[in-house]
């Protein structure tokens, strides 16, 4: 596959600016920013419903639909995240952690301009390697065996589990236990059910949308419960469009950090397999070790916002391009994605490069275009987003308490999923309470199955020689420089404060 | 003031002995699993074993001169326990009430509960968000929510 000619790319840039083009990419990001924002409803889902329409809407209309709405749904499932704790998609898991403490210190509009700036330039960076390079880096996935994927989950766990909660040792901790967690369930390999406790729903494991809406969403409720609103007492809340563009303006000042989460959101989502919901974790943690004030993640921090946010929009280019040179989905929507080209008659590959050049290009510009117009709608969404705020908990924490219930429900229309949003909101406020890492067990709950499945294949096939391999070694050392590395700079942190203080008192 | 001696730390106990008992429960159900399936299973549960005493010589057992006492009092419990036991209720009517008068009901209560005592504002609220829920949930997206049938007319 080379780099196509000057002609054909302005050919499908023109394709794309038809009118009928642009209407389903509009309609693409209308759909996407009200997907996203409602927890509970995942873009894929709704995506895979609009699959069979998909033969009257043609396959050019069908593909800028599905990936303006993923792109919309990465940003927008920020807005619940940073507003109410609650992730409008798993991916935006990491927002809650930085964006819901800002809106506590009255800073929620900030937080959303801080999260408009970053979903757009990551959005944007990963749209434009995907146009340029598509050709090129497509290559580059099928270097990602099993023992690769399996090293990059106990990574992004690692990672996680080291870098949130209040010590290692019960991240790590609560990272085992999410991966035991996920062992319930019916195994891959024999399809024996472990461990379902008779109950049927749990035949396919816990269910992951409701355990994260209970973890994050419901566990906060025992708090706000108590208190009058979301921003305490005394916190002075701004409103209106100046927090939002102050927010805008800050993101602006941390080009590298944006740059740098874009790139990583770009490159994971090249995987197959990994998805976002560990691209913003691995973000996040790397903002963290590159960041001069690493003590200040987790507490409402303007640097960890952008990481998670601009890796979160970086993530769709990224896994456009396996999808589209190689026919191997990147996540779960460029799943649909992809069917949605099989059913129109048109093969995603090495093929598809050849035959489809102009429709393919104007596709990966619809991807450029969608993320630049996430700008101007994202801040006019924050501006109405942001009033939120000013609601009184009473009616705010039923009314969350509901959408909470609603969203598990949305899942698989099962009562059971509900019941488990309360359940996990018990074990989430505990775990809250007593400094365990909630996102480090989330990430375990999730990649379970990936890690399993992976470690299997990856013995099978080359045996434990397979993560020997160059890549898996790479990603293994990279694991214990997460574990090791926060040690080592919290000691010689703490010499260089004995020392200062020794000087002091001299 | 009692001699400083190694204690359990309750509250910081919980945790452990929750995923303890899953443990042991997880254990049971898989006695009699076929060889291969219970490897990774075995694997997760070794290294969690590690932590799992890391965690409990490190954070539950503690020298401490305090006498032991109990991680929350009644009176922290009483709003949790609101805020669990409401969503119950609802979950166990909602089959047989139906979403819309489960939902107004649930909602006019917890209002109440957490301060609102305007009872017309209070329905008023409800009222509009069930309805909200219901058009938006069930018409528009065909979720199929549980619905009170009265004669020939779901509610």
């Amino acid at each position: 596959m080379e780099i196509a000619s000057i002609d054909v790319i302005f050919s499908g840039l023109t394709l794309l600016l038809e009118p009928q083009h642009l209407m389903w990419l509009a309609l693409g990001m209308f759909s996407g920013l009200v997907i996203g924002a409602i927890p509970g409803f995942n873009d894929t889902n709704f995506l895979a419903m609009v699959l069979p329409f998909t033969v009257y809407m043609g396959a050019m209309n069908a593909v800028i639909f599905m990936m303006a709405c993923f792109c919309a749904a990465q940003a927008a499932g920020s807005i619940p995240a940073i507003l109410l704790n609650i992730p409008g998609t798993p991916s935006n898991a990491v927002t809650c952690l930085e964006g819901f403490k800002m809106t506590r210190e009255g800073r929620g509009g900030f937080a959303l301009g801080v999260s408009v700036m970053a979903s757009t330039v990551g959005g944007v960076i990963s749209a434009v390697i995907a146009l340029v390079l598509t050709p090129v880096i497509g290559i580059y996935a099928l270097n990602f065996g099993p023992a690769e994927l399996f090293m990059m989950a106990i990574f992004g766990m690692t990672a996680v589990g080291s870098l949130t909660g209040k010590s290692i040792t019960k991240g790590l901790y609560s990272s085992a236990f999410g991966l035991f967690l996920a062992c319930v369930g019916t195994e891959f390999q024999q399809g024996y059910t472990r461990a379902s406790f008779g109950f049927y729903e749990l035949y396919e494991g816990f269910p992951l949308i409701p355990v994260l809406l209970g973890v994050f969403g419901f566990s906060e409720l025992f708090t706000l419960a108590g208190e009058k609103s979301l921003v305490p007492e005394g916190v002075k809340h701004a409103t209106g469009f100046r927090p939002i563009f102050a927010g805008i303006r800050a993101a602006g000042k941390e080009k590298m950090n944006m740059i740098r989460s874009g790139l990583i959101g770009v490159l994971v989502g090249l995987i197959p397999g990994t998805g976002a919901a560990i691209a913003t974790w691995i973000s996040y943690g790397q903002a963290k070790q590159w960041s001069r004030q690493p003590e200040k993640f987790g507490t409402g921090h303007t640097e960890g916002l952008i990481a998670s946010d601009a890796c979160n929009n970086g993530v769709p280019g990224g896994a456009l391009i396996p999808t589209v040179t190689l026919g191997i989905p990147g996540s779960g929507t460029t799943l649909v994605v992809m069917a949605a080209l099989m059913i129109n008659g048109i093969t995603p590959g090495p093929s598809f490069f050849t035959e489809h050049v102009v429709e393919a290009y104007a596709i990966l510009f619809s991807l450029v275009i969608a993320n630049v117009m996430l700008f101007p709608i994202g801040i006019l969404i924050a501006r109405l987003a942001a009033n939120v705020t000013a609601i009184p908990n009473k009616y705010l924490v039923p009314i969350i308490a509901l959408f909470c219930l609603v969203g598990a429900f949305a899942w698989r229309q099962m009562l059971f999923d509900m019941y488990l949003v309360i359940l996990f909101g018990i074990i989430g406020a505990l775990m809250v309470r007593y400094g365990y890492s909630v996102p480090a067990f989330l990430l375990g709950l999730l990649l379970g199955p990936l890690a399993e499945s992976n470690f299997y294949w990856a013995v099978e096939i080359g045996g434990i020689d397979s993560f020997l391999r160059p890549i898996a070694l790479g990603i293994l050392c990279a694991t214990f420089a997460v574990i090791v590395l926060p040690l080592f700079l919290n000691k010689l942190s703490s010499r260089g404060k004995s020392s200062n203080a020794n000087s002091c008192s001299c | 003031m009692l001699p400083a001696k190694r204690r359990i730390i309750s509250g910081e106990a919980i945790i452990p002995f929750l995923t303890f008992v899953f443990g042991i429960a997880f254990l049971l159900q898989t006695k009699g699993a076929p060889a291969g399936v219970m490897n990774w299973p075995w694997m997760i549960i070794s290294i969690m074993a590690l932590f799992w005493i890391a965690v409990v010589i490190r954070y539950c057992i503690q020298k401490s001169d305090q006498p032991p006492s109990r991680p929350f009092s009644v009176q922290q419990l009483l709003l949790p326990m609101q805020v669990v036991g409401l969503p119950l209720i609802y979950l166990f009517l909602l089959p047989h009430l139906g979403f819309a008068v489960c939902t107004t009901a649930f909602l006019m209560t917890m209002f109440a509960m957490l301060g609102g005592k305007s009872w017309a504002s209070n329905f008023g609220i409800a009222l509009a968000f069930t309805l909200f829920l219901q058009i938006s949930l069930i018409y528009l997206l065909h979720m199929t929510l549980p619905r009170l049938e009265i004669g020939s007319f779901l509610l």
